[in-house]
């Protein structure tokens, strides 16, 4: 048992149990509140967390969720496009084991208080494909959909039982997002509907996930309507391809997310210039943070060419009080929009 | 030689007080006249300038849109962003509205990229590379900006930002084409599952589908891609040197991490190129027509090549320079051809390339020019153009399908895809095809709606032409893995048997895509009743193991052979690496109907990689049944690589190995004992003790009889080493090789041994070997330096060894202190201060003479030309020079001389590989699988390395360069060659031009062997065939000229010496060819195979008309015939279709 359960059961010895049916309305109604003054907040998975840095929408409507008696929030945004369970996508040169390294080098520099994870769609998009290279369990990962699903699951816990070590003793929560359904938007993109079927599998495989690891979770998949779909063309997507979301989208998206928390239903009005400035300056911060977690050129600052130009990797905690100022900036704007939303 | 390696330093104290000049800060001229001044133009071009700075900065990459205007994209930010620094790269739209060649509009159409690397308008917007996203760009309220933003693409990696996704080309079937390089690995997330690209590689992305595949792997910079007239796609390569790639689905080419295989580029030898362009249309001359250009950025040129059909693949030569530069900071990078039928250049405009061996900061890089050229030839009219965004359904149809000029059906193509598809399908329908292009283009153009026309694509793939045969089968290969339709197999089928490699290539190409259980067996055909060339070849082995599980659950459910012949078997097992059938085909060997030496070689080793010990059981008995020696060496040396790599024996007898200890064949002999040694035979033992023990055994012997003593080990082997090595009557060479043995085993002893033996290393003994030795090992390595603790070396020994060991990949800093301590050294001091620096610098650039350098560089002990080539020829271990003078600033190459390790090429870095005994191997990894990997070392040598004998394997931040290689110059020679390498690929004499001179020689060494017979033949006994021969490789001079002072006096008979060379030449077709020589003609007598050359007497230049009496590959052999000749002869070919063979 990891030792984070331990750790939990000694802190909260009266905790209830999240309990959530497949198919039901998952809004965790727990007494503990998600977050808490000062947390760290970290959002990891693939390319839906990724380009929710782009825009922001997500961290702002959480971030006004989590309501005026929290402050001192801070996320950071560690998605990254094309990743699996096994961090496929975080190796550069070597095998996912690599990729594991690199989170697990930030877990263990940010230190989260909460954790949300987003992996799923690429196991029911990848029907006989491979969708990691993790020499162990490739194989299988193209095999048949039970294989697949299995070694997904045993990643999945390996994952977050290495979250739970590096972050040690901070981390609180641990959210796991289903992956939201995907769109059918008519030809030439491609008919989802054998994939929503698989990503119906792959949801009620992580409730028991999530209920093994005592996680939160949010049923995307249920709440953007994915057990409805059936194959029909989607009138008003929220996605460009299927796959990905608009903007709009991803304002969609950060409701479902805020109320499948059970977070109070009014959502930010992006058109509000305070809200509009807030999630400016939250995404020149995600920015800033980009070109200091995952700068470009690690070839020559911290990998094999290091000992040629590793000399300019001394740049790159400069981004650090540049981080700082906004997050200062973005404290001071939410707490405005806050107290501007108590007077409303 | 005492104290040599300091001589050069002390100099370079005496140099810093000389006043600091010019050296690190200056820079070229930044003015628009300074470069128009240095432009070098062929006959009838003009250049002019089309944009510059501020407009443009620092451009990368440039496409035109379906109105005539060219989108730019560059990067100021380049190559790392600052902290506090804004994302302010731009794309800017340049418009010439009136028509004279200059820019007069231009509209910034985004400025808030990060390193933007390339761009391509269409689809209503502009499609534009940024770092890890590819971004879709638009323009929705008509104010010329763009206010929509969204990213298609996600995931591309960023561990380089000269590697990232680059090169947008549209393709003629409308996808959108874009590349990576070496050190991106790329993850997209794509509604159809995620797609990874670990490495270089090319990748094509249908918009309106979503679709992203990877079409081909590898190359290490693919700047550069275009389509032929038929839709093949060539690309080039800025950090590989192989000029024009010939590249198709599922290749495979160089610095593809952990392929098993790689195909070739066209042309070994060339310069890093950026970009790639068809020279086309109406306004320039005809000459230059279907040329290909791509910039030589190092060079600051242009060079082109042509291409010809070669099998299923092409030829490509060079052809001439379009444009050349002596400016500095002229970096061309970009070419297309524009809509009024000039070339225009994109000039990234930088003193400074790239950043793994110039600092991101340095203060010489550019971050604010920028320019794009316009080449025209204003005796020519410009080419017509429409833009196509005003043409209406039939124009538009009917420039898609006739115009000649190919930036209007590249931009029509754009357009296409923004129209109303119905319609345009009308338009396309009614048009009369004329000629297969026709039809051709027509098929495009429904695939560029994504609706491609099946009927007609299967219409082309029963043309009279190969190639509208072939590009009826890519259309078709793109859309077959949709599985949209049926039938595709008889289509394949019937192309992998086409009288023309090059369609099969496609069929086999084809069939990669269907779901058939046939399509190995299928594609097993296209290897029969042709001559297949690699490419081919590559195709079928990759569909075999692409196809693995298809054809081999059947071959297991049927137990039989299911191709049609053995032949196919042993190629389809050998392409997956498994024993598949090898009982069946050791049995053909056996009853005698595989016979043929080349045919046993390969099985031999496909049983040693993947057969079981009864198979090699079954080798072992065939190896006692032949009296080929060479069949002998296949079946002793696939059992000894067994061994080694895969540590299995054969499952019987083991004795019967003894018989070759008979052998007067030394290589079988060896190979012998070396198993008889990992066996653990020892009734070998006595044979290898005699072995050794005789004073005349050859060094071959020797080694073999040594390692299997070792291999044997025991106390035996121990007793008689070192009685042996303490033997007084043993030669210094035979101790260092059995210390060396030794080390394996005892490497306490054998340390203490090497200590007392180089403490009197004997006159003219090396002891590099031997410390060597001691430096590749871990454990002995500890050994030597804790006997070093208590012994002292001669100051000359201990100085080799330093140097050997600051240049090996492991870097001892332990034994490299013990060192100095026992040799009473100094510390070497290897790097310059500044002030040092800047006045070497300025003495390199006032007084260095490279005439004076190139001799110097190819000095044989410094070993310049066995590791680095300069263009064609020259060794592969470290990287091309031929323009490096043109590429890196002068204390670059300085530095590089004195501290080989502080910045690596490309591509050049040592892998280290430890194995589990502490022996250390270092150079590139050649290939890789799952058992073995194979590594290239400093002397070219390829060594293979079990996996599981492995504990680590990194990249060493050490050069394969060794240290101190120019310690040995005198000030003045150093100078020199510096002042050579900074002119290499400069305009002037160290550049290679494009004249075909014989660069790759043989030459015979000092005192060869000879038949004894030059009384009766005279100069003509060099053309006979004789075993004695043994020829050695000689290099032209970056000029073509072979200096006669360099060849070796290969007999020298009463004082009348013969030089003698031979280079190798390939007739197209039989005839008379002309060649050139020039220099010093007197006592040159030139032979084509054993027949006379007449050379006329006198001048400094002569053309020679040469009856090749049969087509193809022949040797030229020249005997230099003259008491001390001076100067210097050069051969030329003159005729087109005579080829000068200057590569392997």
């Amino acid at each position: 048992m990891p030792s984070f359960l331990l750790y939990l059961k000694l802190l909260f010895p009266t905790w209830v149990v999240l309990s959530c049916s497949v198919t039901g309305d998952c809004r965790a109604k727990s007494a503990v509140p998600l977050f808490q003054n000062g947390d760290r907040v970290a959002f990891v998975g693939g390319g839906l967390m990724e380009r929710a840095r782009l825009n922001g929408f997500l961290e702002t409507t959480l971030s006004k969720a989590a309501g005026a008696e929290v402050s001192g929030l801070r996320f950071r945004n560690l998605g990254w496009s094309g990743d699996t369970v096994y961090n496929d996508a975080r190796s550069y040169f070597g095998k996912p084991q690599e990729g594991r390294d690199r989170l697990g080098r930030i877990i263990a520099e940010w230190k989260p208080n909460v954790v949300f994870l987003n992996y799923g769609a690429e196991v029911a998009l990848s029907e006989g494909m491979p969708w990691t290279d993790e020499p162990e369990v490739k194989k299988q990962s193209a095999g048949k959909w039970e294989d697949s699903m299995k070694v997904f699951l045993e990643g999945y816990q390996k994952l977050v039982d290495a979250i739970q070590k590096k972050a040690g003793d901070n981390l609180r929560e641990v959210v796991v997002v289903v992956p939201p359904p995907l769109e059918n938007l008519g030809p030439p993109l491609p008919d989802h509907q054998n994939s929503n079927i698989r990503m119906g599998k792959v949801r009620d495989a992580l409730a028991g996930f999530a209920k093994r690891n005592q996680a939160r979770w949010v049923d995307l998949f249920a709440q953007m309507g994915g057990d409805k779909m059936n194959g029909k063309i989607i009138p008003n997507p929220l996605t460009h391809d299927g796959l990905h979301f608009t903007d709009f989208g991803y304002q969609e998206l950060a409701k479902h997310v805020s109320h499948g928390l059970g977070f109070p239903p009014e959502d930010p009005d992006f058109s509000d210039s305070l809200t509009h400035n807030l999630r400016k300056k939250i995404i020149e911060k995600n920015r800033l943070f980009f070109h200091r977690w995952r700068p470009a050129n690690e070839t020559y600052l911290f990998l094999f060419r290091k000992h040629e130009q590793g000399n300019n990797a001394k740049e790159i905690p400069q981004f650090d009080p540049l981080i700082k100022k906004q997050e200062t900036a973005i404290e001071k704007m939410r707490n405005q929009l806050l107290k501007k939303e108590a007077i409303n | 030689m005492k104290k040599a390696a300091f001589l050069f330093f002390s100099f370079l104290l005496s140099l810093a007080h000389l006043p600091a000049q010019r050296g690190l800060t200056r820079i070229p001229d930044t003015s628009i006249k300074a470069q128009l001044d240095a432009f070098i133009l062929p006959e009838g071009a003009k250049i002019n300038l089309f944009a510059s700075e501020p407009v443009v900065r620092n451009p990368i990459h440039m496409n035109w849109d379906a109105q005539g205007r060219l989108w730019v994209v560059g990067s100021p930010l380049y190559p790392h962003i600052k902290p506090g620094q804004e994302e302010s790269d731009q794309v800017v739209i340049l418009e010439d509205t009136t028509g004279d060649g200059v820019a007069d509009q231009h509209t910034v159409f985004a400025d808030d990229l990060h390193i933007p690397t390339g761009v391509l308008p269409g689809d209503g917007g502009v499609y534009v590379a940024n770092s890890n996203n590819v971004l879709f760009l638009k323009d929705t309220n008509g104010d010329g900006k763009a206010d929509h933003r969204k990213v298609v693409l996600s995931g591309f990696g960023t561990e380089d930002t000269h590697h990232i996704v680059h090169t947008f080309r549209w393709g003629p079937e409308g996808m959108m084409w874009l590349n990576q390089s070496i050190y991106i690995h790329t993850h997209l997330d794509t509604p159809y599952g995620i797609r990874r690209l670990l490495g270089g590689g090319m990748w094509h992305y249908r918009p309106e589908t979503r679709r992203s595949e990877v079409f081909m792997k590898g190359l290490v910079n693919p700047w550069g891609h275009v389509f032929d007239q038929w839709g093949q796609s060539f690309m080039t390569d800025g950090a590989g040197g192989q000029g024009i790639n010939f590249v198709y689905p599922r290749s495979v080419f160089v610095a593809s991490p952990g392929a098993s295989r790689r195909l070739q580029g066209l042309n070994p030898g060339q310069p890093k190129l950026c970009g790639l362009e068809v020279l086309s249309g109406s306004h320039i001359p005809v000459h230059w027509r279907e040329a290909l250009a791509s910039p030589d950025f190092r060079g600051h040129r242009i060079k082109t090549y042509r291409l010809s059909n070669k099998g299923s693949a092409y030829e490509s030569r060079e052809y001439k320079e379009l444009l050349a530069s002596r400016h500095g900071a002229f970096r061309p990078i970009d070419v297309k051809m524009g809509p009024d039928g000039a070339i225009y250049v994109a000039d990234l405009y930088n003193p400074i390339i790239q950043h793994g061996e110039v600092d991101f900061r340095d203060p010489r890089r550019d971050h604010k020019h920028g320019r794009i050229w316009r080449i025209s030839f204003p005796e020519n009219p410009p080419a017509p153009f429409t833009k196509p965004a005003n043409m209406k359904a039939m124009a538009l149809a009917e420039a898609l399908l006739f115009s000649e000029e190919n930036i209007v059906r590249e931009l029509a193509t754009a357009e296409l895809r923004t129209r109303n598809p119905g319609k345009m399908l009308l338009a396309l329908n009614s048009l009369k095809l004329e000629d297969d292009l026709h039809k051709v283009r027509r098929v495009w153009a429904t695939q560029a709606l994504n609706r491609l026309d099946m009927g007609l694509a299967k219409q082309l793939t029963q043309s009279k032409s190969p190639k509208a045969r072939a590009a009826g089968l890519r259309a078709i290969y793109y859309d077959a893995a949709n599985k949209k339709y049926k039938n595709l197999l008889s289509i394949a089928e019937e192309a992998v048997s086409d009288p023309s490699p090059h369609v099969r290539l496609w069929g086999v190409s084809l069939l990669a895509q269907l779901d058939d259980p046939q399509t190995v067996s299928i594609a097993l055909r296209a290897l029969e009743s042709v001559e297949v060339d690699d490419f081919l070849d590559f195709a079928v082995w990759s569909i075999c193991r692409e196809h693995r599980d298809r054809w081999v659950n059947e071959m297991k459910t049927r137990g039989e052979n299911q191709f049609n012949s053995l032949t196919q078997l042993l190629f389809a097992s050998s392409a997956i690496g498994e024993p598949l059938g090898a009982d069946q085909i050791l049995a053909s060997i056996a009853n005698g109907k595989i016979m043929e030496d080349k045919q046993i070689w390969e099985v031999a080793n496909w049983i040693s990689n993947k057969g079981s010990p009864a198979h090699l059981q079954k080798l072992l008995d065939l190896s006692q049944q032949t009296n080929s020696v060479s069949q002998q060496h296949a079946y002793l040396n696939a059992m000894l690589n067994a061994r080694k790599i895969r540590k299995i024996n054969p499952s019987g007898s083991l004795e019967t190995v003894m018989k070759f200890l008979q052998s007067e064949n030394d290589t079988v002999w060896s190979t012998a004992v070396e198993l008889a040694g990992l066996w653990k035979l020892d009734s070998a033992r006595t044979s290898l003790e005699t072995t050794l023990k005789q004073t005349d055994s050859k060094q071959v012997r020797r080694k073999a009889a040594i390692n299997a003593l070792i291999a044997m080990g025991g106390e035996k082997t121990r007793k008689f080493l070192d009685q042996q090595i303490q033997n007084p009557q043993v030669s210094y060479s035979q101790k260092s090789t059995l210390i060396k043995g030794q080390i394996k085993i005892q490497p306490m002893l054998a340390a203490r041994r090497a200590t007392a033996l180089l403490g009197n290393l004997p006159e003219g003994q090396e002891p590099n070997d031997l410390i060597s030795a001691f430096i590749s090992n871990k454990g002995a390595t500890q050994a030597l330096i804790k006997e070093l603790e208590n012994s002292k070396l001669p100051e000359v020994v201990a100085l080799k060894g330093m140097q050997l060991a600051e240049s090996a990949p492991t870097r001892p800093q332990a034994l490299i202190e013990a060192l100095q301590k026992a040799g009473d050294l100094k510390p070497m001091m290897m790097s310059l201060s500044k002030k040092e620096m800047i006045a070497l610098i300025d003495r390199v650039k006032s007084q260095g003479n490279a005439t004076r350098g190139e001799a110097v560089y190819r000095r044989e002990n410094l070993q310049c030309v066995a590791c680095h080539a300069i263009g064609e020829v020259g060794g592969v271990i470290g990287p091309n020079l031929v323009s490096i003078g043109a590429s890196a600033p002068v204390d670059y190459l300085i530095e590089s001389l004195l501290e080989p390790s502080k910045k690596i090429k490309e591509g050049y870095h040592t892998n280290l590989i430890t194995l589990k005994n502490g022996d250390s191997h270092a150079g590139g990894i050649m290939s890789e699988t799952d058992t073995e990997v194979v590594i290239r070392d400093l002397t070219g040598r390829h060594n293979r390395v079990a996996k599981r004998d492995i504990t680590s394997q990194t990249i060493s931040p050490v050069s394969l360069m060794p240290v101190g290689l120019t310690a040995q110059l005198r000030e003045d020679e150093f100078v020199d060659l510096v002042r050579f390498m900074v002119e290499l690929g400069k305009e002037g004499k160290f550049k290679t031009g494009t004249q075909r001179f014989a660069r790759k020689w043989d030459v015979l060494p000092v005192n060869s062997a000879n038949p004894g017979t030059i009384h009766h033949y005279g100069a003509k006994m060099f053309t006979l065939e004789f075993d004695g021969y043994e020829w050695q490789p000689f290099y032209a001079m970056v000029g073509g000229g072979i200096p006669f002072d360099e060849i070796p006096v290969a007999l020298n008979r009463r004082g009348e010496k013969y030089q003698v060379l031979r280079t190798q030449v390939e007739a197209v077709k039989r005839g008379n060819h002309k060649m050139r020589l020039k220099g010093n003609l007197g006592g040159l007598n030139l032979f084509l195979g054993n027949q006379e050359v007449e050379i006329p007497s006198g001048g400094e230049q002569a053309d020679l008309l040469i009856d090749f009496k049969q087509p193809g590959k022949q040797s030229l052999v020249m005997v230099v015939n003259g008491a001390g000749t001076k100067g210097y002869f050069a051969l030329e070919a003159l005729s087109e279709d005579l080829r000068v063979i200057n590569t392997l």
